[in-house]
């Protein structure tokens, strides 16, 4: 339905008048506050809106520029987002820095304060979240089609405390003081199944035909953050999905009369997306950590699908208007969802499937470190995810297939390329899933790769690694890896962290991690000093400043349009 | 939950009396359902009101599929909202069962 007489403007210019009264009308209409006694939050609250209906207009005018052309549009899937604070970059991004200052000084407010006091969101451990922020930063930049997807967890990255010489964690609460800026889309929630079984059964024609049955429903909400590009022409989305039971009870033990065990599955549901995994302890909620990356997944590639059909008949264009990028192996599942949807809900013959899903899929890989590489156990995939176990299979088999017909005979090149690793459970190599779904893998950085790749194989040839002769030799070595085995970090666990002294003292490890301790322990050193001297690490802080052209993610984003993703400025 | 079969021939139509499907009725269904499967060999069920159904009102439906073909005989769908043919979609069950779009469609497939 059209409204019968569309909004008129009058409210998202940028002149200081206007924006004061639009501070003050959010105040007094969105936060049901006079004007007397508004906290410095509150006016942070007031200001985020006005800044957000200026760019929900700009965003608007974006969408209707991408509909009127159709273009090729990339989905962004990252697990991680590191935004952090937004309210000063949307305003430099917009050019509207300097009429909020003015309009918050007429209002007796400061607008650094009040830029300082909006929670971080801090939605990411590090790297990898901060790299999805600041190509999403610059797509919109370079007014390119571009939408990111990512898990809208409910407490982010904890906040580390020392007590007593011990880590203790709190919980980031993001979301605590309210969250300005997102738009919550309930009408485009859209439905997940988990778990469940595979019924084998044959078609009307007698064709094998596997049901995924006596599944459980998730519902992803998804929540728009806009992103504004410098200049602010382009105002792109990041859709971030919470999970939310799929009815409010589960009807069946509801009326079995068991109330508090129904409102206790509710929230299971949504525990689902309640927090961010540091990103060296997830093993501890393995499952709950593969439910998140399937969970993502499957909103986003829902998300993508609708989004094309809304526009197209058929998936022949599939390829030529959809690219996916996948940020890590996190949401490499989305590999195997593609082609469970285009198989099996679409009807689409497996091979058109496979050429749509390697043609649209691309993959950056951010490690080379074999413990880092994520594998999930075959028996936990066949519990949460059946038919995509299946499917992982049949990519894995027509894989082979290829790889044997090229190399006949090696087995050991078989086992070594294979998506699925023959130990005791078996297990689902997910970067193998990426690679060989993706048409294009690159490494987070060309120095990363190649220095990764040539320092491995160097290290093999030399076969020269004797961790225990180093430990023996270096006292500090000596006194950091004995650290891991005196319970220095776990006192309330003794023998938590045992295993990694044995793990750095073990010939086989491929990381050769005691071999550059001590240089790096003398680069602490050196860093620490130059802190010390605060001109040199001032002129140093800003000649980097300087130089961050080389680093440029505008330049990356650039060269990924063109190289990977096929995307043009619109 | 209230079932009645209209008879055309020998084909029986049932419309699915209820809009929602789930694990919190298809035993109810099921139950309800068994008359009409013992009787006839040829059902059409109109799901025409029915707006949502879960895993377990899927497995429903291929009950009843199950225990008409072990006497040799169909099972056909018409009146598929957008909704629920997404889940038989999902789990290929639209590929075992013969769906059609109105109740006409689907009797006179039988009567063919």
């Amino acid at each position: 339905m059209a409204l019968a007489t569309p909004f008129a403007n009058r409210d998202a210019s940028g002149d200081v008048q206007t924006i004061e009264e639009s501070i003050r009308r959010h105040v007094r209409y969105s936060l049901g506050k006079a004007a007397s006694g508004v906290s410095t939050r509150d006016l942070f609250t007031a200001t985020a809106l006005s800044v957000r209906d200026r760019m929900v207009e700009r965003m608007l005018e974006t969408e209707e520029r991408y509909r009127r052309e159709d273009p090729k549009r990339l989905a962004y899937l990252s697990i991680e987002y590191l935004m952090g604070q937004s309210l000063g970059a949307n305003l430099i991004n917009l050019g509207l820095r300097e009429p909020y200052r003015q309009a918050l000084r007429k209002l007796g407010a400061d607008l650094a304060e009040i830029e300082d006091s909006e929670d971080d969101a801090a939605l990411g451990n590090g790297g990898l979240g901060r790299l999805a922020a600041a190509f999403l930063d610059s797509l919109a930049t370079l007014d390119m089609p571009a939408y990111g997807y990512g898990i809208h967890y409910e407490y982010g990255i904890f906040k580390q405390e020392i007590d007593n010489g011990e880590q203790r964690e709190k919980p980031d609460q993001w979301l605590a003081s309210g969250a300005p800026w997102e738009i919550a889309r309930p009408d485009e929630a859209c439905l997940v199944p988990i778990y469940g079984r595979i019924e084998h059964a044959m078609d009307r024609a007698g064709g094998y035909n596997p049901m995924w049955l006596d599944w459980k429903l998730l519902v992803g909400v998804p929540h728009d953050f806009l992103i504004p590009g410098y200049g602010g022409r382009t105002v792109n989305r990041l859709r971030l999905y919470a999970a939310r039971a799929s009815r409010d009870f589960d009807m069946q033990i509801f009326n079995d009369g068991d109330y508090f065990k129904a409102v206790e599955q509710k929230i299971s549901s949504e525990t689902i997306t309640k927090v961010l995994y540091p990103s060296d302890t997830f093993v501890a909620g393995r499952e709950l950590r593969l439910l998140q990356e399937y969970f993502l997944v499957a909103c986003a590639v829902r998300d993508i699908v609708r989004r094309y059909e809304q526009r197209h008949a058929t998936f022949r264009e599939f390829a030529g208007k959809v690219a996916i990028q996948l940020n890590d192996t996190h949401p490499a599942l989305a590999v195997a969802e593609l082609m469970r949807l285009l198989v099996d809900e679409e009807g689409l013959a497996w091979e058109e499937a496979w050429s749509i899903t390697q043609a649209c899929v691309s993959f950056t890989n951010h490690t080379l470190a074999p413990e880092a590489l994520e594998k999930w156990p075959v028996p936990l995939l066949e519990t949460v995810l059946p038919r995509h176990l299946q499917i992982i299979y049949e990519i894995n088999r027509c894989f082979l297939g290829q790889v044997s017909a090229a190399c006949p005979g090696d087995r050991g090149r078989l086992e070594r390329m294979s998506l699925i690793e023959e130990s005791a459970p078996k297990q689902a190599r997910m970067t193998h899933l990426a690679i060989v779904g993706s048409h294009s893998v690159n490494g987070v950085s060309d120095l990363h790769t190649e220095l990764t790749a040539k320092q491995a194989e160097r290290m093999r040839e030399q076969r020269a690694y004797r961790p225990a002769e180093i430990y023996h030799r270096s006292v500090r070595i000596r006194r950091v890896v004995d650290s891991f085995a005196d319970d220095r970090f776990c006192r309330s666990e003794p023998g938590l962290f045992a295993w990694i002294k044995h793990a750095l003292l073990d010939e086989r490890d491929d990381n050769w991690v005691l071999a550059d301790f001590e240089s790096y322990l003398d680069e602490q050193a050196k860093a620490g000093q130059t802190f010390c001297d605060r001109s040199r690490w001032t002129r140093m802080a800003i000649l980097n400043v300087a130089r961050i052209g080389k680093f440029s993610s505008d330049r990356a984003v650039q060269e990924y349009a063109r190289d990977i993703w096929g995307l043009r400025s619109v | 939950m209230e079932i009645t079969a209209e008879q055309t021939q020998d084909v029986a139509v049932v419309a699915m009396p209820v809009e929602e499907l789930d694990a919190a009725n298809t035993a109810e269904f099921k139950r309800d359902m068994t008359p009409v499967l013992d009787a006839h060999a040829k059902v059409v069920l109109d799901l025409s009101k029915l707006r949502f159904v879960d895993s377990s009102g899927l497995g429903a439906f291929i009950s009843c599929l199950r225990r008409l073909n072990e006497k040799r005989g169909e099972l056909k769908l018409c009146g598929v909202s957008k909704q629920v043919r997404s889940a038989f979609a999902l789990v290929r069950m639209d590929r075992i069962l013969d769906i059609y779009g109105t109740r006409d469609e689907a009797t006179r497939a039988f009567l063919a």
